[in-house]
């Protein structure tokens, strides 16, 4: 079924390639990018009607997210969470590209 | 004949090996294009565990969603785990649309891999609506303001009106929560499940411009995956503690003062255009595009002219996205409804 394909054109198309491997890049940015402009001065409003919904006194909470974002943020679990996440983040790359004994044939 | 019998009765004997799922796959398995898929789908395992844990704290109601959410974020590590929920839903919507890219560009959804590709189709709009009931359940302006645009949307539909009055009222939040645990992920084992076993019966789709290659194995392939999500997910988890996922307050009625994640900022400045008939218009255009697309490139070959108008046509369609995404990140919020 597949042996109709020479795919010659795409021996010389590196770009089809690089727009990938762009389309990556720009994604990635995007994704960073996105969820902070997206979001960017919708706090800041005007005035505040009613809320729709009376929450139970029980539930109510004193803080809003911006106060709990503050008091958490230099929590010590936090920076552990950060400093575990890099190191793994980092691991598992160096162990995608770190040459595996006997294996380095097969995958070329 | 009973030498036959006598093979099959010593086959029947044997265990099953793990060994046994470690068959051959073609060496372009270990390529990152080929792995997209599944790096996803470790995506999904990861939202499954994260949304079960939050699952514990959460209250489906209109009164008490939007307080529990609140609740859970004022514990670092229930900051951490929703954030991390939050960033690898945003990243498994960004994988799906590479991999959808990977496919169309390598032209592999001809002949027998068409049924596979509609699966393909129909799980990228389940992922969608994860992604938007995740959003709403949240109940804070954000979530409120995305269920009152798609209720002004189901209107729309024939029979949209009695769809509203069902999901409208009291047990909103209820049955928004409901499709969000049971009704999509139910869909998403439907439909999964298939496209998986059809990628094993099918076998991997070529790499364009390797005929001959060398061999690999499946449990090679299965380590980079797991391997590139440590790398992937590990960063997001550093993301997700670095950048929490905002809770909004609210939700308050007659305002509009949000603008949506960005998956779905395209669709907000469609709406800005043509107004609420956008949010139904442009999926269903997307929809019959993606189907229809093994019809108009029936063989997939990347030498042949329609491919390659495809393939760029494809590209330009991305371009234009992303340049809306932008567009739309960088003005302020307007109001809709």
């Amino acid at each position: 079924m597949d042996s109709h394909c020479n795919y010659k054109i795409f021996k010389s198309m590196k770009h089809i390639k690089t727009a990938l491997v762009a389309l990556m890049v720009v994604g990635l940015s995007l994704g960073l990018a996105g969820s902070v402009f997206a979001h960017e001065g919708q706090e800041e409003e005007n005035e505040k009607p009613e809320l729709i919904y009376v929450q139970p006194d029980s539930l109510q909470m004193t803080r809003d997210f911006t106060t709990i974002r503050e008091e958490v943020k230099s929590s010590t679990s936090l920076i552990v969470i950060k400093a575990v996440a890099l190191a793994l983040s980092v691991a598992g790359l160096v162990l995608v590209y770190l040459p595996r004994k006997g294996t380095e044939s097969e995958n070329e | 004949m009973n030498s036959q019998m006598h093979v099959a009765s010593e086959q029947d004997k044997s265990d099953w090996k793990i060994s046994d799922l470690n068959y051959e796959v073609p060496a372009h398995a270990q390529r990152f294009g080929y792995m997209i898929g599944g790096i996803t789908v470790t995506g999904f395992v990861l939202l499954f565990l994260t949304g079960i844990i939050m699952a514990y704290f959460y209250e489906p109601s209109v009164n008490a969603a939007h307080q529990r959410v609140l609740a859970l974020s004022g514990n670092s590590w229930g900051l951490w785990l929703r954030s991390f929920h939050r960033w690898v839903a945003e990243a498994v919507i960004f994988l799906i649309v590479l991999h959808l890219t990977r496919v169309i560009l390598t032209g592999s959804y001809y002949g027998r891999r068409r049924a596979n590709w509609w699966y393909g189709v129909i799980l990228l709009f389940i992922t969608v609506g994860f992604f938007y009931t995740g959003t709403v359940i949240k109940w804070d302006q954000e979530g409120y303001e995305a269920f009152q645009h798609s209720l002004e949307t189901m209107e729309l539909l024939p029979g949209g009106a009695a769809l509203v009055s069902f999901l409208k009222g009291s047990l909103e939040v209820m049955r928004m929560f409901a499709t969000h645990v049971l009704v999509l992920p139910l869909l998403l084992i439907l439909f999964l499940t298939p496209h998986l076993v059809l990628v094993k019966l099918n076998k991997l789709s070529p790499l364009p411009g390797r005929e001959r290659e060398g061999k690999s194995t499946f449990f090679a392939h299965l380590r980079k995956i797991g391997l590139f999500s440590l790398s992937i997910y590990g960063f997001l988890a550093f993301l997700a503690a670095q950048f929490p996922a905002v809770v909004y307050p609210g939700p308050y009625a007659g305002v509009e003062m949000t603008k949506p994640p960005w998956p779905f900022l395209t669709l907000y400045m469609l709406e800005d255009w043509i107004g609420i008939k956008a949010l139904l218009i442009a999926p269903l255009i997307i929809l019959i595009g993606l189907i229809i697309l093994p019809y108009i490139d029936k063989k997939g070959n990347p030498n042949a002219t329609i491919h390659k108008v495809v393939a760029w046509s494809y590209l330009a369609v991305v371009a234009m996205l992303i340049f809306f995404i932008i567009m739309v990140g960088i003005t302020p919020p307007v109001k809709h409804i």
